[in-house]
């Protein structure tokens, strides 16, 4: 179905570019984990084969967060994009369970860290705060592992799998 | 079928790839690419695109800010709730050391008035100040600066200085109609000219995005304390002549200033309405030139010759001092 596959990742990816550019008066460390959490949620997307339409979505919304927080154009729209990359990029074999899935995610998460870090750091010329980037950036890709198992709960509280090619396919015995 | 197994068979335990990488993928990572690099150069592209969508994303914040306000404050509250008690004995510590100083204060301003009516003082400066909510903290790796819910409409400027309950928090960089921006004296584009101890040698304090301000420009051949204060020159025409900004500290070897106001944001700033030459919006208010912290459209040597407004003087003198020299009266 064309609602869980497209539309459905692209309004969650567009909820939380809002949640990140919405003025919430977030503490400092949620001022790095709010904009990265479209980026990790989107991987959830791509790794259970609904990533189809997301790459336009992503690159809009990292430029709507690099303008509503004041920074470069094209940073955030980057990051996002590099980290689907990743995901995209996942051998198929891994992201078939939910262990190996969350293995992904912790993938993403260091290879993002790092590519925020390194790429504020050349940006700017001098050495960012590497404690605020990775707890930020743990910190949403913790939300990401999290929606993740959620997710797996809720297939299997429903007693069927709604497939990527837009079937639903009922668990065996049900 | 379970999801597994039927991943699995869609999959083929192959180790293939989870999808292949589409054109448009790679095409847009070029793209954004490209925009950053062009963002480090602060090409007028990039400049005049930041500032067309900063001009459109603004009323979606604004219609965003009037949902999230009463889910923010009641967040706030329920954390002065757990703090209320050492809040309390923290007000009442306060509170006993003010009545000593307001004793002491009171003795002084009487001599002060004294003194005044000696040397014939002609009392002139009074300057507007408005407190202002604050809609947006900082967000991200690049700017250190918090959005206000006050802008053009209630007669702030580009350029006047906000102070937070402890000190000067820094200066206002951009305005709309209805929000601003404020630059933390302590973020990376933040320069202000200062004057250093009794003698006050000028310098430049410079923020690095850290809890201290270095110090450039300043001259070496003069000997200075720690505990010195700092305070502003008004060399630059955007602030007046003597505001606090802190007091010298020595780190590795190197003079630096520890400002005097905490720099974390609180819930509210006061913004100065101290008399600035530069326009921050068009003239018809449409606030088209809202441009960040670091692609200002109008030059601002270029803004210190152009008309000054003067706010609340009631000096004849202080009013034809283009670059803001009368006395200076805190708020």
């Amino acid at each position: 179905m064309i609602i869980v596959r497209v539309i459905v990742p692209v309004l969650v990816i567009s909820m939380a570019v809002v949640f990140a550019i919405a003025p919430l008066g977030l503490p400092d460390w949620a001022g790095i984990m709010a904009p990265v959490l479209p980026a990790f949620l989107a991987c959830v997307f791509i790794m259970r084969g609904r990533g189809v339409a997301l790459s336009p979505v992503l690159f809009g919304g990292g430029l709507v967060v690099d303008i509503a927080s004041d920074g470069p154009l094209g940073f955030w729209a980057l990051i996002y994009l590099f980290a689907t990359l990743i995901a995209y990029q996942l051998p198929a074999s891994l992201v078939q369970s939910r262990v190996g899935r969350a293995c992904g995610l912790v993938l993403i998460v260091f290879a993002v860290a790092v590519a925020e870090a390194g790429l504020a750091s050349l940006y700017q010329l001098k050495w960012v705060n590497w404690h605020s980037v990775l707890g930020g950036t743990f910190g949403a890709g913790l939300v990401a592992v999290v929606v993740d198992l959620a997710w797996r709960s809720r297939v299997a509280q429903s007693g069927h799998v709604v497939t990527s090619r837009g079937g639903a396919a009922t668990q065996r015995g049900t | 079928m379970s999801q597994v197994d039927y991943d699995s068979y869609r999959r083929g335990f192959t180790g293939r790839r989870v999808e292949s990488v589409s054109g448009l993928h790679l095409l847009l990572m070029f793209v954004a690419a490209g925009l950053l690099a062009l963002s480090r150069v602060e090409h007028p592209i990039v400049v005049n695109l930041q500032a067309a969508g900063r001009q459109a994303v603004q009323p979606a914040l604004e219609a965003l800010e009037d949902y999230v306000r009463p889910l923010r404050r009641g967040a706030a509250n329920l954390a002065r709730y757990f703090t209320v008690e050492a809040e309390f004995r923290r007000l009442e510590r306060e509170l006993a050391t003010l009545q000593q100083l307001l004793e002491r204060t009171s003795a002084l301003a009487e001599r002060n008035e004294e003194l005044e009516r000696l040397a014939k003082l002609v009392r002139s400066t009074t300057v507007d100040a408005v407190t202002v909510e604050i809609i947006a903290g900082a967000r991200g790796l690049f700017s250190s600066s918090v959005e206000i819910g006050a802008g053009v409409d209630a007669g702030i400027r580009y350029g006047q200085p906000v102070f937070s309950g402890d000190g000067l928090y820094g200066r206002i960089t951009a305005v709309a109609n209805r929000s601003a921006k404020v630059l933390p004296i302590n973020d990376v584009m933040s320069r202000i000219p200062v004057e250093v101890g009794e003698l006050r040698r000028p310098a430049i304090a410079v923020g690095d995005n850290g809890r201290l301000l270095r110090l450039v420009y300043l001259d070496g051949g003069q000997t200075f304390n720690p505990g010195d204060a700092v305070v502003t020159s008004g060399a630059s025409g955007e602030f007046p002549r003597g505001l606090r900004v802190g007091a010298l500290v020595v780190e590795v070897g190197e003079l630096k200033v520890r400002p005097a106001s905490k720099l974390v944001a609180g819930e509210f700033l006061t913004v100065l309405k101290y008399g600035l030459p530069t326009p921050a919006v068009s003239p018809e208010g449409d606030g088209r030139s809202f441009g960040g912290t670091s692609g200002g459209t109008v030059p601002r040597s270029a803004g210190r010759r152009m008309s000054v407004v003067k706010r609340g003087v009631d000096n004849k003198a202080a009013a034809d001092d283009g670059e803001g020299g009368a006395p200076w009266v805190r708020p």
